[in-house]
């Protein structure tokens, strides 16, 4: 299925001037040349107190591009970039990707091994780091002494123009990803799909031009990359970098962002924190929160709207540059995440979402085997169940390797079974899963993290068993093959992936 | 200046307003409690805490992170530290 009306969907949720502005790129060498010459003295950048204008940074970049020329690298090579969130990896980055480089943005906790494993397996020319990373350079260093070093920090000898022969197809990121099936790779993102990614980014706020971004997520995960940074930047708005999250309140009073980027975890925790210290955390100015990465609870959709701030879901994957879907209507379908971002067909296979568009990855960075399984006739299987509602709305059901297949046949996809729980204000998460008693039987068994914010509130004096009432009304109204038989309410939250995802049981 | 005591029962006022089902547990909690093991705190609870030790006591801690507390004595340590 293709949604050909996608772009005319999301107009009426944007200023009608802007929207008129909001115009496809090809590559990220046209999204800067229009970046230079309208926003050359607005603020792109503010890092560590210095503010840099969109002329002081394309001059940097200029720079930046000769310490690659120099180098003898050409379109098309590969170069990872080794650092914490800061000016100079974006300096780096911008100059690499706009030379015609392909730019592997690298998680900062890499350890040395890992770093020098993966300059093989992505076929890195040369690295660029960070001083504080030298430590951790060092091994690949001497391991593979063809590799070319080059510091963030550095400026470059001369000025160097951008590359003029770029087309979409040409290669731009190489970003991390556990993937589908879990193993981590290097997803391969072209020009077109990253420019696809940021104009995708600048749906669904009314106001989307000049505005002020906080950045807190890493910029080697797409969500920071793409949405975060990206599309801030095509839309001449400026990047306050936080360098050290327990300082993101402190930053975010300074700098009174307009929109922020967040884990819904990172979006709960604010709220929370407002509540206990009986002051507004997020700033005066804050209008949007866009969230994603993870499961957005709808009660978070709300406590936002309270507050007059519009929390946005949405859906997207490293392999789709980050965005597929986006909710402008997230208060009246807080459950889905959103109608599907333009130039992007559908097919549901076996409730599956396969996905081919402009903003899909080129596959997996050295991995044949993992991209056998990841395509069929050159679809993108997600791994995502969903389905879509009667006005194109996406909803993500579960996932495929999630799936409980019951001895009686029966297929339980506990995503969908989970949010009837997780609909109740007192439950912060669930996790429902197939356990096996000492007689070797199996059964479906449920455990719950309390929302002790909301729970505390209730007059009951034994709130654990109010709650335990709850859970079991609603497992009561569940057909008989998705009742959980064991429902356990936890003390502490489930342990979690680095996206802040529950780590599922894997008992049987 | 605070003492160890007092430090102690702010930190467990935190870890209660951070989860108030815990509320019955803070007399187990010594300065030998180890915040990930014992109290199953994860990274955005460690995150809420040392936002929050700033917030309560008004300090600045510096440029910690969140994996640099391991157990109630190197955080109260910490704090005793900063607020000198």
């Amino acid at each position: 299925m293709k949604f050909e009306n996608s772009r005319q969907f999301f107009a009426k949720y944007c200023d009608p001037k802007e929207f008129k502005r909001i115009i496809e790129k090809d590559t990220v060498v046209q999204m800067w040349e229009s970046c230079r010459r309208e926003f050359k003295d607005l603020p792109a950048i503010i890092d560590n107190g210095v503010t840099h204008t969109y002329s002081e940074l394309d001059e940097d970049i200029s720079y930046y591009r000769s310490i690659y020329k120099n180098a003898g690298l050409v379109k098309g090579a590969r170069v990872g970039v080794f650092a914490r969130n800061s000016y100079d990896l974006i300096k780096a980055y911008l100059a690499g990707v706009t030379y015609g480089l392909c730019v592997a943005i690298l998680p900062a906790h890499l350890d040395e091994k890992t770093l020098f494993g993966v300059s093989k397996m992505f076929n890195l020319r040369g690295i660029c780091y960070s001083n504080e990373f030298e430590e951790k350079v060092a091994f690949s260093k001497k391991a593979n002494p063809t590799l070319k070093f080059f510091k963030i920090e550095d400026k470059g000898t001369s000025k160097v123009e951008m590359a003029t022969d770029l087309t979409k197809n040409d290669s731009c990121v190489i970003m991390f990803t556990g993937g589908t099936t879990g193993r981590s790779k290097g997803a391969l993102l072209s020009n077109g799909a990253i420019m696809q990614g940021t104009v995708n980014g600048c749906y669904g706020c009314y106001n989307i031009f000049n505005q002020r971004y906080l950045l807190i997520l890493p910029l080697s995960h797409v969500f920071g990359l793409v949405r975060n940074l990206m599309t801030a930047l095509y839309t001449g708005s400026t990047l306050y970098i936080c360098r050290n999250n327990k300082d993101m309140f402190k930053d975010i009073a300074i700098f009174k962002p307009t929109i922020l980027v967040l884990v819904p975890a990172v979006a709960e925790m604010a709220l929370n924190l407002s509540r206990q210290f009986n002051r507004n955390m997020l700033g005066e100015d804050l209008k949007y929160v866009i969230c994603g990465a993870a499961k957005v609870a709808p009660y978070l959709i709300s406590e936002y709207k309270k507050l007059g701030i519009n929390l946005l879901a949405g859906y997207g994957l490293t392999e789709s540059a980050n965005l597929v879907s986006g909710n402008p209507e997230s208060l009246k379908k807080p459950d889905s995440v959103g109608y599907p971002y333009p130039n992007q067909e559908f097919q549901i296979v076996d409730n599956e979402l396969w996905i081919k568009g402009a903003n899909m990855m080129d596959g997996y960075v050295g991995l044949p085997e993992e991209n056998e399984i990841a395509y069929e006739d050159g679809w993108f299987k997600t791994g995502d169940l969903v389905r879509f509602d009667e006005d194109g709305f996406l909803y993500i059901t579960g996932r495929c390797k999630e799936i409980i297949v019951l001895s009686s046949g029966e297929n339980v996809s506990p995503a969908e079974v989970e949010v009837f729980f997780n609909a109740l204000p007192y439950v912060q998460d669930s996790q429902l899963f197939e356990d096996v008693d000492d007689n070797g039987q199996h059964f479906l068994a449920l455990e719950v993290v309390p929302r002790m914010s909301e729970l505390s509130k209730v007059e009951a004096k034994d709130k654990k068993a109010f709650l335990m009432e709850e859970l079991n009304k609603v497992n009561e109204s569940l057909p008989p093959f998705e009742k959980a038989s064991r429902i356990v309410i936890r003390e502490t939250d489930f342990e979690r992936t680095p996206a802040m995802k529950i780590k599922r049981y894997q008992k049987c | 200046m605070l003492s160890r005591v007092e430090v102690l029962n702010g930190l467990k006022e935190i870890l209660i307003s951070m989860d108030p089902s815990k509320e019955s547990e803070m007399d187990k909690v010594s300065e030998s409690t180890r915040l990930v093991e014992d109290l199953g705190l994860m990274s955005i609870s460690l995150l809420y805490m040392v936002i929050s030790i700033e917030e309560k006591f008004n300090i600045e801690l510096g440029d910690v992170g969140v994996n640099d507390f391991i157990t109630v004595k190197d955080t109260i340590d910490y704090i005793l530290k900063v607020s000198k």
